[in-house]
């Protein structure tokens, strides 16, 4: 044990030297630490800012994406509408091709029929024609035979020598009779003449007819093999539009996929940032726990100082050498 | 901080050191006494903030790890966002081809159309050159 005051000063000026260290770095911690927290804090607080900004980001991104993926519903409904039409309008234009197809045989049938009938009419035509001119020569013939017969019954009429003009007479009734028969044929030949003219007309008509028919049907088709051109056009571009939906199915897909994969980062950001915000918290609680301690030891160190102080004072006094 | 952490720590164990040593030297009422009110004192606060303190650089470790992986997700949101962005880009792209296409189609379609009233009525026309 030291009684010694020089010795006990030594140990006392050791202790208030080493406390004045301890408090110099005690104060040099605390304001590390103050600064460490300020840090930590407003990296918290900017990460947080930050993870909102982009969650707030991404979620507008979503609504976007939930807006193409609406139109793209509407979209398909079209295209799905267009395609069906496009097909429909292209099975119709066949139907169309093929009831001109049928109306044009019928009508080549009718204009067939008509071109026979019209054979049959000239035909008849010629041999009424032929009638008609034996007809009016033979009617001739049997007009100067009547002539030549009246005028000998005339002469035997004047001659008076004869006494009976019998055979004259049965000779020009004979002959008037000959006459009337050639008459009545030219007549009928005539008449067949007419008929014929007129059969051969009406199926002149017809054959001119349908040939006007075969010629608006000629029409007919060319439209509808145009309509069936345009057709099969649209369904061509019905085709395409299709590829190009099936396209845009497969990118939003993509999307929904990056869309999922960006939620469950979304998530573990809420719960990252929840942490790291958690923690700077229980830091600055840490912190403010420290400083307080920190308060109080620098002012036990200051009284202890003081306090030591005075023990040296009196130390000191004790050891000064006395008069005596 | 970890330095100056590592220094503090040193500190305020070399001074229980200087004390344990001198204790068996300074034994005395006087020596008793400082203690007691001073330097026992001294001796848990000291203690407290080490362990304060090291408590604290845990947590703004933890924090700082946990906010590195916050930011390493908002890259990866950053990245989808933009991802999703091109995506609605060539959607957007694509859907205005289609609707042109589909405009065409139904054009045709329409055209197409109007030509069978046209055949009916050629054919209508055919018919009326004769009747029985």
């Amino acid at each position: 044990m030291a009684n010694d005051p020089r010795i006990l000063l030594q140990i006392i000026d050791d202790l208030s030297f080493d406390l004045g260290d301890w408090s110099r770095t005690a104060n040099e911690i605390c304001s590390t630490a103050n600064f460490l927290q300020i840090q930590t804090m407003e990296n918290a607080s900017s990460t947080m800012r930050d993870a909102r900004r982009y969650s707030s980001e991404f979620k507008d991104m979503i609504h976007q994406l939930e807006i193409a993926e609406n139109s793209f519903k509407t979209l398909r409904r079209k295209c799905d509408d267009i395609c069906k039409n496009a097909n429909d309008v292209l099975n119709e234009s066949d139907i169309w091709r093929e009831k001109v197809g049928t109306t044009t045989s019928i009508w080549q049938g009718k204009l067939q029929s008509a071109e026979d009938w019209l054979n049959r009419a000239t035909a008849r035509l010629e041999r009424a024609v032929d009638w008609l001119t034996r007809a009016i020569y033979e009617f001739e013939s049997a007009h100067d035979k009547y002539e030549e017969a009246n005028r000998r019954l005339r002469s035997c009429y004047n001659d008076r020598e004869r006494k009976t003009c019998a055979s004259e007479e049965r000779s020009a009734l004979v002959a008037r009779q000959h006459l009337e028969e050639a008459r009545e044929n030219t007549e009928k030949a005539q008449k067949e003449v007419e008929d014929a003219t007129e059969e051969k007309d009406q199926a002149s008509q017809k054959v001119t007819a349908c040939q006007n028919a075969l010629s608006i049907l000629a029409e007919a088709d060319e439209i509808a093999i145009t309509a069936q051109t345009i057709a099969t056009s649209a369904v061509q571009e019905a085709m395409k539009a299709l590829d190009i939906i099936q396209k845009i199915s497969k990118i939003l897909e993509t999307a929904q996929k990056a869309r999922n994969e960006a939620d469950k980062e979304c998530d573990a950001m809420e719960v990252s940032v929840m942490n790291g915000q958690s923690c700077a918290e229980e830091a600055a609680n840490f912190y403010n726990l420290a400083e307080d301690i920190s308060d109080q030891a620098q002012h036990i160190v200051h009284a202890a100082i003081q306090e030591m102080e005075n023990r040296m004072d009196l130390l000191r006094e004790l050891n000064r050498p006395t008069l005596e | 901080m970890e330095n100056t952490l590592w220094l503090f720590e040193h500190t305020s164990r070399a001074f229980q050191e200087l004390r344990q040593s001198i204790s068996a030297i300074w034994d005395d009422q006087a020596a008793r006494e400082i203690s007691a009110r001073f330097l026992e004192p001294h001796a848990s606060d000291s203690a407290d903030l080490v362990s304060n303190y090291k408590n604290q650089q845990n947590s703004t470790n933890d924090s700082k790890r946990y906010i590195a992986e916050t930011n390493e997700h908002i890259q990866k949101i950053k990245q989808f966002t933009d991802e999703i962005s091109r995506y609605l880009t060539d959607a957007s792209y694509y859907s205005s081809n289609a609707s042109s296409v589909i405009g065409k189609s139904r054009q045709y379609t329409s055209e197409a159309s109007a030509k069978f009233l046209d055949i009916q009525s050629q054919i209508d026309s055919a018919n009326a050159c004769w009747s029985e």
